[in-house]
């Protein structure tokens, strides 16, 4: 007789690894057949795990049509499964995942969207409360790409208008995602301004981060990182505070 | 003279009434934080709203009308116990929202630090019983609250298998205190997949033991000339499991009863439409016991 912690191997391996023949052979036989039986659950399972990704990943959804991402999402979901049941932490590495994908070569950009996406997914499921650098919104990414990934995003969720038009060696962009007033904002920035920023979100004091910069140069970058909410209430990080890497 | 601190809470409990409330997904959020749609109450499965935007939006739900938390991602048959991690975010959600009711499955989805997305069913044995009751303990100590445990949907049957669902929940909701609850839609879908009566189902359960009821629809699937129903949640309440229904409130008694609706969701109305029959039903209850009574 099989343990539970047994059985509950064979199921794993039956919906990951498509290797049912364990689990089928703890399966009481009637009726329709064991294997239609255990389908049913790596239906389920798969399932639900591309909805978790189709949500998180609308833009490339709409790029790639639902045959290529959902073949692509249950090869992610088996080769990189949650370890939680909170699906809105899962799915980070779909980009990494997307760049080595063979059926992704001629779309070198797509994991440039995706990375924007998750950071999207981030800012909007990210808690304002847990503010690692003191004066910085936890919500904010800040996203160096190859390629126009904003641009192609927006024309993907709006039904594909204007892609046709969209220079994809239009790249590098800099790019600060954020939740603001509730609503997602994605704000391309100059090389100067996303570098400042991206070094204060990396927790390096204002002293160290504006140190290549004219006087006046910081002090507009930072106005305009308040007035945008990047840098939110509380004090700025003190002189010599530098984050554990 | 010393300020005592203000240990009142940000808002008084608000207990989940006996009637029919809806299960509240993301694409009603419009109705109900903009236009102001209101059910008498809310479920949401809290694995959705645990952090960042969607936590504020239900903070703002549950305002004006009680929330029930639905968990799916406890897994409470586990062999390995409950991941520490994510009781911990239920934990803090419970803090924030004080919901009427805190539930999860007779299921397992988690094994070897994975997460199935699946509510899979359990061999119904001694050693799995010991492995729930665990659970459900190290839950309710965390939570410092019982919970409800959901009888679920299956289409299969371990060989091993032998103690009957009913008395498994049974010696389940007495050794931990647990109370149950009871989704019809899942007696009815687990007994033509399975082969067992559901109204013998029913009468096997203890009705104190019941704290809420869940309805929803299910697919009708052939495979191979064999008829299998799934537990899909994309449809009005099937006709034969009103009925059921019906057997459940006139044996058990008036219970908060859930409407779900979890995929090809409909637009907000025809969700209230479906707790406006459940409703029926529940006064009828009523009706059938004053009578009684004269």
């Amino acid at each position: 007789m099989a343990t539970v912690a047994d059985l509950q191997t064979a199921f794993r391996r039956a919906i990951l690894d498509n290797q049912p023949d364990r689990l089928a052979a703890l399966i009481a036989p009637g009726g329709l057949p064991v294997m239609a039986r255990i389908a049913v659950y790596r239906n389920n399972s798969l399932g639900a795990l591309t909805s978790a990704l189709r949500l998180a990943y609308p833009a490339v959804l709409a790029l790639v049509g639902e045959a290529f991402f959902d073949g692509a999402a249950v090869g992610f979901a088996q080769a990189a499964p949650p370890a939680s049941a909170c699906l809105t932490l899962w799915g980070g590495d779909f980009s990494s995942y997307l760049a080595r994908h063979p059926g992704c070569r001629d779309m070198p950009w797509l994991a440039d969207v995706a990375a924007l996406e998750w950071a999207v997914s981030e800012a909007l499921h990210t808690s304002e409360a847990k503010a690692p650098p003191p004066c910085l919104t936890p919500t904010l990414s800040c996203l160096r790409l190859r390629s126009p990934a904003d641009s192609i995003r927006a024309a993907a969720l709006a039904g594909g208008d204007g892609l046709d038009r969209i220079d994809l060696n239009a790249g590098p962009i800099h790019l600060a995602v954020t939740r603001r007033n509730g609503g997602i904002l994605i704000r391309r920035l100059t090389a100067q301004a996303w570098s400042l920023l991206d070094q204060l979100a990396a927790g390096r004091s204002l002293r160290q981060a504006t140190a290549g910069y004219a006087g006046d140069l910081a002090a507009a970058l930072l106005a305009d990182f308040i007035s945008y909410g990047y840098i939110i209430g509380g004090a700025p990080p003190p002189d010599g505070w530098e984050k554990t890497p | 003279m010393t300020q005592r601190p203000d240990t009142t809470p940000c808002r008084p409990p608000l207990p989940v009434p006996p009637i029919a409330g809806v299960g509240l997904r993301y694409r009603h959020h419009e109705d109900v934080l903009e236009n102001g749609i209101k059910a008498a109450w809310w479920e949401v499965h809290p694995e959705n709203y645990m952090a960042g935007a969607p936590l504020e939006w239900l903070e703002r739900i549950r305002r004006d009308r009680p929330v029930s938390l639905h968990a799916t991602g406890l897994s409470l048959g586990s062999a390995e116990g409950v991941e520490a991690g994510h009781l911990e975010r239920l934990a803090e959600l419970c803090h924030r929202i004080d919901p009427g009711l805190v539930s999860d499955h007779l299921s397992w989805s988690t094994t070897g630090k994975t997460y199935l997305a699946d509510l899979i069913p359990l061999p119904m044995t001694e050693e799995c019983l010991d492995i729930v009751c665990r659970n459900v303990d190290q839950v309710q100590n965390r939570l410092k609250r019982t919970i409800l445990v959901e009888n679920p949907s299956a289409y299969l049957r371990f060989q091993e298998s032998p103690i009957p669902e009913p008395l498994f929940l049974d010696s389940l909701a007495r050794r931990t205190g647990c109370g149950l609850l009871l989704d019809i839609n899942n007696i009815f879908v687990s007994g033509r997949n399975l082969g067992f009566d559901p109204v013998a189902y029913l009468e096997s359960i203890h009705p104190a033991q019941v704290k809420e009821f869940h309805l929803a629809g299910h697919a009708v699937r052939e495979i191979g000339g064999h008829i299998l129903r799934i537990d899909d949640h994309g449809s009005p309440v099937d006709a034969e499991v009103w009925p059921l229904f019906a057997q459940a409130v006139a044996r058990i008694g008036r219970r908060p009863t859930l409407i779900e609706w979890d995929t090809d969701i409909p637009p907000l109305g025809i969700l209230l439409q479906e707790a406006e029959k459940a409703d029926l039903i529940l006064q009828q209850s009523d009706e059938v016991r004053y009578g009684d009574s004269r």
